[in-house]
């Protein structure tokens, strides 16, 4: 495993949880404006890491939520418990 | 990690509230072949395949399974949310209202609470694709014999969906076995 796809993973995971956190946050407290604008940010920032990563690496999700170019590369290893 | 999309894989509709086929889902709900043992079944035991295409399926058919429990929950919701408790009553579902009312909780049709002694992990890829296949076929028939007991077309429509997709699981098994023991002869393990 590379040292950029680790990179790259590990801010994804970062920036990921920062959106699972306001996510929870928002469901209680949804009126506030702050998060929610944290939130669009975050996502969209997301949103190019995982485009950069798949384009490099492969899907991140199968049942269309990514394209897939090439080949079927989903089923490639090593899988998240073998890293 | 899994995220959760807010729409469910295929329409679940009811025509009417029917307390007896809301008992009888449960089978699929919380029963030894119904979509919560086969989610857990084949997202516990695709760590130990041994081949990216045999962990990729497990992974992807436990999946779909999460759905196919979100769809059988949405039926047994519509079908419990206006019947009357004389309903509750006839339809023999009076001791699932004493301790659940009209909430969803993972019992099979006759009240058992769902264990794990349903499914196994043998770490065995050839012992576990077998048990899956088993436990489609198995899925399959529980399907068959639902879709027996009702005359409504849109719970019918959701049921036979659901039954072709346990068909199609097998199939998907049954080539997965195929790849598993063609990678063990060339490996020569034991």
């Amino acid at each position: 495993m590379d040292r950029r796809r680790m990179e790259l993973l590990r801010q994804i995971q970062e920036l990921q949880f920062a959106a699972v956190e306001l996510t929870l946050f928002m469901d209680i407290h949804p009126e506030q404006k702050q998060p929610l604008a944290d939130y669009n940010r975050i996502a969209e920032h997301l949103r190019s890491l995982m485009d950069e990563y798949e384009k490099l690496y492969g899907p991140l999700m199968p049942f269309g939520q990514s394209t897939v170019e090439n080949r079927w590369s989903w089923t490639d290893e090593p899988w998240p418990w073998q890293l | 990690m899994w995220i959760y999309e807010k729409k469910l894989e295929y329409p679940a509709k009811v025509s009417r509230p029917d307390a007896k086929m809301a008992k009888l889902l449960l089978a699929q709900y919380g029963g030894p072949d119904g979509e919560l043992s086969a989610a857990l079944r084949y997202l516990t035991q695709r760590y130990t395949m041994p081949t990216g295409k045999t962990k990729a399926l497990l992974t992807d058919i436990g999946t779909e399974e999460l759905a196919h429990l979100e769809i059988i929950a949405t039926l047994i919701y519509k079908l419990m949310k206006d019947v009357s408790l004389e309903e509750i009553k006839e339809a023999g579902a009076a001791g699932y209202y004493i301790h659940h009312d009209r909430a969803l909780y993972y019992t099979d049709a006759n009240g058992v609470p769902w264990t794990a002694a349903y499914i196994q992990s043998m770490g065995d890829p050839v012992t576990d694709l077998h048990e899956d296949m088993a436990a489609e076929q198995k899925a399959r028939t529980t399907y068959e014999h639902l879709i027996q007991m009702t005359d409504d077309p849109d719970l019918i429509d959701t049921l036979r969906f659901l039954r072709e997709r346990e068909v199609v699981h097998f199939q998907r098994f049954g080539e997965a076995l195929n790849l598993v023991q063609e990678h063990y002869a060339h490996r020569h393990v034991f």
